[in-house]
């Protein structure tokens, strides 16, 4: 008996000290405000696109890098997980395929819970935003802006989000011409 | 190291052998069973399968379970499909009737048709990876993706032209 | 390219299957044949249908089921009457002595560094993302003070208009 005893305090020793990654274990991808826009092969000929994510512990440099000169966005970083864009140019002719793919984020955001708090449709351009809710918090944000013959833009930001600290902050930046960024291939995957 | 492993195949994979089963059999019950089984063999011979082939091992395994679901529904008449939701002939075709209809035509399609298209449409796969894991040449994928998307075309162009 | 390659090289090209030069053929035989569009749109709308379909999840309950079956393996394996308990405790013990040398390990590991290029590419991206919500945001705005408010100050003006002309009768 008390030989098994033994056995079972020194398994549960070794699960503890155990550096490996356990069979479910949480990881950003598995957060609520995540949304994992699939494969963008489709729009691989694109003359110009941007893709990034940015996470920990990327993103925890970056933050600490804005506290004294923007404690605003210092205090919206904070709270974050992880900053995935992709934008890529459009041409005319992909109109369906990048509606489709519109659509079906859009579904899948709409099985998930996620609620729509923007919609702004002209005629060649349609921009929604979604934010997923866990109680009283935002947990997640998706922007979906389409520019028909122009460019798209797939923006997802997951983590403890205040939206009108967004607002504030987000009125300072425009967006550049893609061909401004230097930021062909993916970071922090 | 075993433990991590499967935990790693358990994320990467559950989704998609539970979706691939769905469409292939019909109905959810069948799709949890079909899933548990294809993971428990995955645990069973994950010593003896290579790094780089267990996508095409656990594809090719949910297949053949599948079909063998299949063959033995048809001798043993025991065919549980989730019940259809109730069809208004005059009502406007919702998205949930659309999605029910799309499956029922995909389920529909003789076997052979139906995982191929279900491996491409469903799972995203490329022809090489279909014709790898079905053991078909690189034709034989694009002859059956286009028979089985024909009669698809056929079984949903009345729904089509009420939308 | 003509009809007839068109049609057979089309799924294909749907399916993002085809080298780039069959692709740019195909794109410019679309450009000027409505029968062979009317196909491509036909294949199109399909596709659109096949993906109309919500991505099937697989319920945790079936991961619930599978955890015992593994832990049962695991269970029978430590009650094997072949294994003395002297064996089971040695072994444990060596275990749990390399475990604690690897999270000792790396609990000093370094953290990873970065960059000044890799920092500033990961400022520019969270630029881009709140650039992207302003966007979507100003557009709304301009779409509801352009099209909602001078319709709505019309009407009101009208109606305001209609009660003076009552009162003065």
């Amino acid at each position: 008996m008390k030989s098994k005893v033994l056995l079972f305090t020194l398994l549960l020793s070794v699960l503890r000290f155990s550096s490996e990654t356990s069979f479910g274990e949480e990881s950003v991808e598995n957060l609520p405000g995540y949304v994992d826009f699939g494969s963008m092969e489709e729009f691989q000929d694109s003359e110009e696109s941007v893709e990034v994510t940015i996470k920990d512990p990327l993103l925890s440099i970056i933050t600490k890098a804005t506290k004294r000169d923007n404690p605003e966005l210092f205090g919206l970083l904070s709270g974050l997980k992880l900053i995935q864009v992709h934008t890529f140019s459009l041409k005319k002719s992909q109109r369906t395929l990048i509606k489709e793919k519109a659509d079906k984020i859009t579904r899948k955001l709409q099985k998930r819970g996620w609620e729509r708090i923007v919609k702004a449709k002209e005629l060649k351009e349609k921009d929604e935003i979604y934010i997923k809710t866990t109680g009283e918090k935002i947990a997640g944000l998706v922007v979906l802006s389409i520019q028909y013959g122009n460019e798209a833009a797939f923006v997802n930001i997951v983590g403890n989000i205040n939206l009108d600290s967004l607002g504030k902050l987000s009125s300072q930046f425009h967006i550049p011409g893609l061909d401004s960024l230097d930021l062909k291939t993916g970071d922090e995957k | 190291m075993k433990r991590v492993r499967f935990g790693r195949i358990v994320k990467s994979y559950q989704h998609s052998i539970y979706g691939y089963s769905f469409y292939m059999l019909g109905n959810r019950e069948d799709a949890e069973d079909i899933t548990q089984e294809v993971l428990i063999k995955a645990w069973q011979n994950i010593d003896s399968i290579g790094k780089g082939s267990i996508k095409n091992w656990i594809i090719r395994v949910t297949k053949n379970l599948c079909i063998d679901r299949i063959r033995h529904r048809r001798l043993n008449q025991t065919i549980k499909p989730d019940p259809p939701p109730p069809r208004d002939p005059e009502a406007v075709i919702e998205g949930r009737e659309i999605q029910e209809r799309v499956r029922e035509a995909i389920g529909n399609l003789p076997l052979t048709l139906r995982s191929t298209v279900v491996l491409r449409e469903i799972q995203g796969l490329k022809y090489r990876e279909i014709s790898k894991i079905l053991e078909i040449p690189i034709n034989s994928v694009k002859v059956q993706l286009w028979r089985g998307r024909k009669l698809l075309r056929q079984a949903l162009s009345p729904m089509q032209n009420e939308l | 390219m003509n009809c007839k390659e068109t049609q057979e090289n089309l799924e294909a090209f749907l399916d993002g299957e085809c080298p780039r030069r069959v692709r740019k053929e195909i794109k410019a035989h679309l450009r000027n044949c409505p029968h062979c569009r009317e196909s491509w749109q036909e294949a199109v709308d399909l596709k659109r249908l096949l993906h109309s379909l919500p991505p099937e999840r697989c319920p945790s309950s079936v991961k619930k089921k599978v955890w015992p079956e593994i832990v049962g393996e695991k269970k029978r394996f430590w009650g094997s009457p072949s294994l003395g308990w002297r064996a089971i405790l040695g072994s444990t013990l060596g275990v749990l002595v390399i475990s604690l040398l690897i999270g000792l390990h790396l609990h000093h590991r370094p953290s990873p560094t970065y960059s000044r290029e890799e920092i500033a590419k990961g400022q520019a991206g969270i630029e881009l993302a709140l650039a992207y919500y302003q966007h979507a945001t100003q557009l709304s705005t301009d779409i509801i003070e352009r099209e909602t408010i001078p319709p709505l100050r019309n009407g009101l003006n009208k109606v305001f208009k209609t009660f003076e002309k009552r009162r003065n009768l």
